[in-house]
């Protein structure tokens, strides 16, 4: 049952340079077509030309797999033959100042409109101040104040003359009006008057409270008299503004006649125009309210506060579709609320922050309505309340610009609460698998919108037609980051480093980031080598710069174990002792390096004692695979009688936790070795994890747990023993490091393919493990019998000695 | 002014003050004048004599002019008021006139308004004055009406502010006077400003070869002029012509024989901009 070890060609799969008819990556066109990823495309085809609700895009998959990429061509491509999608327009709203119109236009009408309404305000201000300003108006003005002034002057002026011939004069005081009689054009000096008789001056006081009451009366009309010439000047001054008015949108209302929005909206501009008219009169910047010419102060006021109410006839051009050829497709890098859903700017006004419609902004859903939104789901996830409210709008059909305080009910000032926008928009929500699974998971609404999963895979086949597809990629991404040109054994080297990648010889990685980053490393060796095309030595150093770079770890692990401080033995032979392997993943680099699990046993009740779990420091994965030797004991040595054993395993000097099963082979090895009393020896490493029928099955990171076991021997030197016992499933895996693959062609260093216990401990000891006999026991001289007779020998002791204190071997 | 075209200096500007809006108006242009031409301002504020007896009698009672309440009055509270209206008055005064670097005096003086002033006129060369009526409106007061016809120097009275660029209307009619009053408005305008030469005759024909025979001294000014005819001046007719021009002040001469003094009062009543009465 001896096995045999891998011959050097089956620890590497070359590349083919026969696929190959090219000298170097300028002779390959472009690809086109994203490859390997035939599931994601079929998908984005269907999300793209499905066009009822809810078929939103979820692409999921790693960074680098080509999702942005795929996404956005899919979307330009069904972009361009969709029509161009109206402009959106926000106008003041003279009914309800504070909800801002919104108004759709064709595709470069908005433009025209904001145009046509800023030369309309300006001409409106040039006209009025002529209308106003002409003899016209001036002069029926003052005929209207006149009238009023006139009736006053000779209501007063009959009084006064009425009084004049009863002999009194009315006198005016600092803050009123007096009767006083009068002789000879002069007021009567009191002490005359008091010389009068009392019938002529009771006499004089009767008329003049007579006269007290007239002018009460009169004062009393003049309020009246000046509504009466306010509302005259009133109408007078909306006859001028309807003239000018009028005149000034007929045009408009003639080239906006099919857009019954603006239609409204201009009769609505007209109409508080008219009823303005006499605010903006007010507002004439060249006078006082005297009539006299303004200060520079008071012109300065003026101009501010004509600025801001003539706003209120400005166009707020929201959407602009004026340049595009077909419908939009907006890439949103940084999915902010306010840069997703719009926002109102603020501007300091007198010291307080103030907002209107023309400070409305938008968001990338309003650039991309009628057409295509491409979002990352992490940074969507990230930022607050984003989620939430592209789900809103998805779910409404529209966008409606809220500040977030303003959605929270926290704000308390006043602000605005813009019309709703319709929105019809196809979202590609772009993320990693985990972020799709949660969202399936967390959020019950998540399918409703995002009906149509992309799901793009890191790796393909490594197949000759997509060997040669991924010789055209490399081409073109050199190509695209204007890179040299790679030979062709450089193609190769980078295909073979790409089945390394996924721990696979027959895949590639298809994470196109990587691969980038490796060619513009290797381009830089070929540079600093002036060598005109990337060759494969500059791939290799690029590999090697790389690995180099963040080997400070595994380094340092090696010299502990070069150094003895971690005990690992590569020759002669133990009890209950053995090497197993392990990797560890720092960032995107990972290694292997040995570790040395030992096991004990004693007297017991037939538990296996996982001493990492004990400790906590055990994974459930690894807790699993020693939970699964038990069962492989007690199914091939206890079948009919009790285990009366008890053992313990360890990973020594093992500091941090322990997870995974691809131990458990050789913790079922050493267990064996320490229950039979057999040495294992101690030059083999083994990796695989093992089922209760003793088959050993594969683990990954095959490559890196042989070559961390490789260094160490090698610094040691090797003895011709040294080797590794890995699960014949994963000899497909193998990529090894040249240095590796040359030391088993020289015989020094060996993989064994195991495919059960039964090979491997037959290795590991020199002794077989035995067949079972009719009588349900094993030869003597083999492991499953050493390991039968030490079972019923502490069995028996279990059952006759019971306070006896156990027996413990290592 | 003679009719030759020389003028009298304008060295004492008397102002007639008494803290209304059209005074205070009045006093700000005296001191734009006073400033062109280094007078001295003199205001002087009356304390109504009839006024005060009309306090000391004993059924008197002040209606108020917004309100139409009737109260009663006494003569201390009267004079306490016109005496803080003369201090208000003065100070304003003073404050002007400092800002402008003007040598200035002011009186405050009791009897009747008209005789007061115009005995204090006698030793201005003008006299400005804001006119006020009942109706705070254009009418003129029993004050300015009588130095209208009265006043033994030149007479500006105004209603509302007006500055020395304002476009102006001098009446020309060919006469001495009216030539004192185009020389008078040749001192009074600003550099630059429009000057409205309005020509009275019965015919267009006549109107224009007064107006030409005016071209050598429009030669010598610094003014945009204008010729107007108008072959009646009676009524508002002024009033409306200088609304049409755009102008805010009308020079004419007091003595003209288009005027009868009493239409001169009235006319200077009807007048919706300042008028300046040369004498």
């Amino acid at each position: 049952m001896s096995v045999s070890p891998l011959k050097p060609e089956r620890l590497y799969q070359y590349t083919d340079l026969e696929l190959f008819p090219f000298e170097n990556t300028e002779q390959l066109d472009d690809l086109t077509e994203i490859i390997g990823q035939p599931r994601a495309v079929e998908a984005v085809r269907f999300g793209t030309g499905m066009h009822s609700p809810g078929f939103n895009i979820y692409a999921l998959g790693p960074s680098g797999t080509g999702k942005r990429s795929l996404i956005l061509k899919h979307f330009r491509e069904q972009a361009s033959q969709e029509p161009v999608p109206r402009d959106w327009c926000y106008v003041y709203n003279f009914d309800q100042e504070h909800k801002p119109e919104a108004i759709p236009l064709p595709p470069g009408r908005g433009v025209e409109f904001q145009a046509d309404m800023v030369q309309f305000v300006e001409e409106l201000q040039s006209t009025l101040a002529s209308a106003f300003e002409s003899d016209e108006y001036r002069t029926r003005r003052r005929i209207l104040e006149s009238e009023i002034e006139q009736r006053q002057e000779t209501a007063f002026e009959q009084l006064k003359n009425k009084a004049q011939k009863e002999s009194f004069a009315l006198l005016r005081t600092p803050a009123g009006l007096v009767f006083a009689p009068v002789k000879e054009g002069e007021v009567i000096p009191p002490e005359d008057f008091q010389k009068l008789p009392d019938d002529v001056r009771q006499g004089m006081e009767k008329q003049v409270q007579q006269l007290q009451k007239e002018l009460q009366a009169l004062l009393q009309e003049i309020p009246t008299w000046q509504r009466e010439m306010r509302a005259n000047i009133l109408e007078l001054n909306h006859e001028m503004t309807q003239l000018v008015v009028s005149g000034l949108l007929e045009e408009l209302l003639t080239t906006y006649a099919d857009h019954q929005q603006v239609i409204d909206y201009l009769k609505a501009v007209e109409t508080d125009i008219i009823d303005n008219a006499s605010r903006l009169l007010e507002l004439d910047l060249n006078r006082d309210k005297d009539g006299g010419e303004a200060s520079p102060e008071r012109r300065r006021r003026a101009e501010l506060a004509f600025e801001a109410f003539m706003r209120r006839y400005e166009v707020n051009l929201l959407v602009n579709n004026d340049n595009l050829d077909g419908a939009p497709v907006i890439l949103e890098d940084n999915p902010t609320y306010q840069n997703l859903i719009g926002r109102m700017e603020n501007i300091a006004r007198m010291g307080t922050l103030t907002t209107d419609f023309t400070l409305i902004k938008p968001g990338s859903l309003h650039q991309a309505n009628g057409g295509y939104l491409v979002l990352d789901a992490r940074k969507v996830l990230l930022q607050p309340y984003v989620w939430e409210a592209l789900k809103r709008a998805l779910d409404s059909h529209q966008v409606r610009i809220e500040s977030p305080s303003q959605m929270l009910g926290v704000l308390s000032t006043i602000s605005l609460e813009p019309q709703p926008i319709p929105l019809d928009v196809k979202i590609a929500l772009l993320g990693d698998r985990m972020l799709y699974y949660l969202l399936s998971q967390s959020d019950p609404e998540f399918h409703e919108h995002f009906k149509v999963q992309a799901d793009f895979a890191e790796e393909i086949p490594r197949s000759a037609q997509n060997q040669q597809l991924y010789a055209q990629m490399i081409a073109t991404l050199a190509r695209s980051k204007e890179l040299r040109p790679l030979e062709k054994a450089a193609v190769a080297r980078v295909i073979e480093h790409c089945a390394r990648q996924v721990g696979d010889s027959e895949r590639l990685t298809i994470q196109v980031n990587n691969i980038v980053d490796l060619l513009q490393e290797a381009d830089y060796w070929a540079g600093n080598g002036d060598n005109a095309l990337i060759r494969m030595d500059d791939i290799q150093k690029a590999i090697d710069g790389r690995i180099y770079r963040a080997d400070r770890v595994r380094e340092r692990y090696q010299e502990n174990i070069l150094r003895g401080t971690i005990m690992i033995t590569t020759d002669g032979a133990q009890v209950g002792q053995i090497n197993g392997l392990s990797v560890v993943q720092l960032g995107d680099f990972s290694f292997g390096f040995p570790s040395r699990i030992t096991a004990s046993v004693k007297r017991g009740k037939g538990d296996v004692i996982n001493i990492e779990r004990e400790v906590e420091l055990s994974g459930p994965l690894h807790s699993k695979g020693v939970l699964i030797l038990s069962g492989f004991l007690g199914q091939r040595f206890a079948a009919e009688e009790p285990l009366a054993l008890s053992a313990s395993l360890v990973f020594e000097q093992s500091y941090s936790g322990v997870d995974g099963d691809s131990a458990s082979s050789a913790e079922l090895y050493a267990l064996l070795s320490a229950i039979s009393g057999v040495s294992i020896k101690q030059s083999l490493a083994v990796t695989g994890s093992v089922n209760q029928h003793g088959l050993v099955q594969a683990i990954g990171g095959v490559n890196e747990k042989i070559e961390g076991f490789f260094d160490i021997c090698k610094e040691r030197g090797f003895n011709g023993e040294q080797g590794v016992l890995i699960p014949a499933a994963n000899a497909k895996h193998l990529m090894l490091r040249e240095d590796v693959r040359k030391a088993a062609a020289a015989g020094q260093f060996n993989i064994f393919p195991i495919e059960t216990i039964d090979q491997g401990i037959e290795l590991l000891t020199g002794i077989p493990m035995g067949e079972v006999d009719e009588d349900g026991d094993y030869p003597a001289d083999t492991i499953s019998g050493m390991v039968q007779a030490r079972l019923r020998q502490l069995a028996e002791k279990e059952n006759g000695t019971d306070n006896e204190k156990p027996e413990e071997s290592a | 002014m003679s009719a030759s075209g020389s003028f009298d200096e304008i060295r004492r500007i008397l102002i007639a003050l008494d803290a209304s809006p059209a005074s205070q108006a009045a006093l700000e242009l005296a001191a734009d004048l006073a400033v062109r031409h280094k007078a001295e301002l003199v205001g002087i504020y009356v304390e109504d004599i009839n006024l005060l007896r009309s306090a000391g009698i004993s059924f008197t009672e002040e209606v108020g002019e917004f309100s139409g309440i009737s109260r009663n009055v006494d003569s201390h509270q009267v004079e306490h008021e016109l005496k803080a209206h003369a201090r208000r008055v003065e100070k304003l005064l003073s404050s002007i006139a400092a800002r402008a670097n003007l040598q200035w005096t002011f009186r405050s003086v009791r009897g009747l308004i008209p005789g007061e002033l115009l005995a204090a006129a006698e030793g201005s060369d003008m006299i400005i004055l804001g006119k006020k009526g009942w109706s705070e409106g254009k009418q003129i007061g029993s004050t300015a009406r009588m130095l209208a016809a009265l006043s033994p120097v030149q007479s500006l009275i105004l209603q509302r502010k007006v500055r020395l660029e304002t476009p102006v209307l001098v009446i020309y009619d060919g006469s001495d006077e009216s030539r004192k009053a185009l020389n008078t408005a040749s001192r009074v305008c600003s550099p630059g400003s429009m000057l409205t030469i309005l020509v009275p005759a019965e015919k267009e024909q006549a109107a224009s070869e007064i107006f030409e025979s005016l071209g050598a001294w429009i030669e010598e000014q610094d003014f945009q002029v204008r010729f107007r005819w108008v072959n009646d001046l009676k009524g508002k007719r002024i009033s409306n012509l200088a609304l049409v021009s755009g102008c805010d002040l009308v020079i004419l001469a007091a003595k003209s024989k288009h005027f009868e003094p009493h239409a001169i009062v009235s006319m200077v009543e009807n007048a919706d901009c300042a008028v300046l009465l040369v004498r």
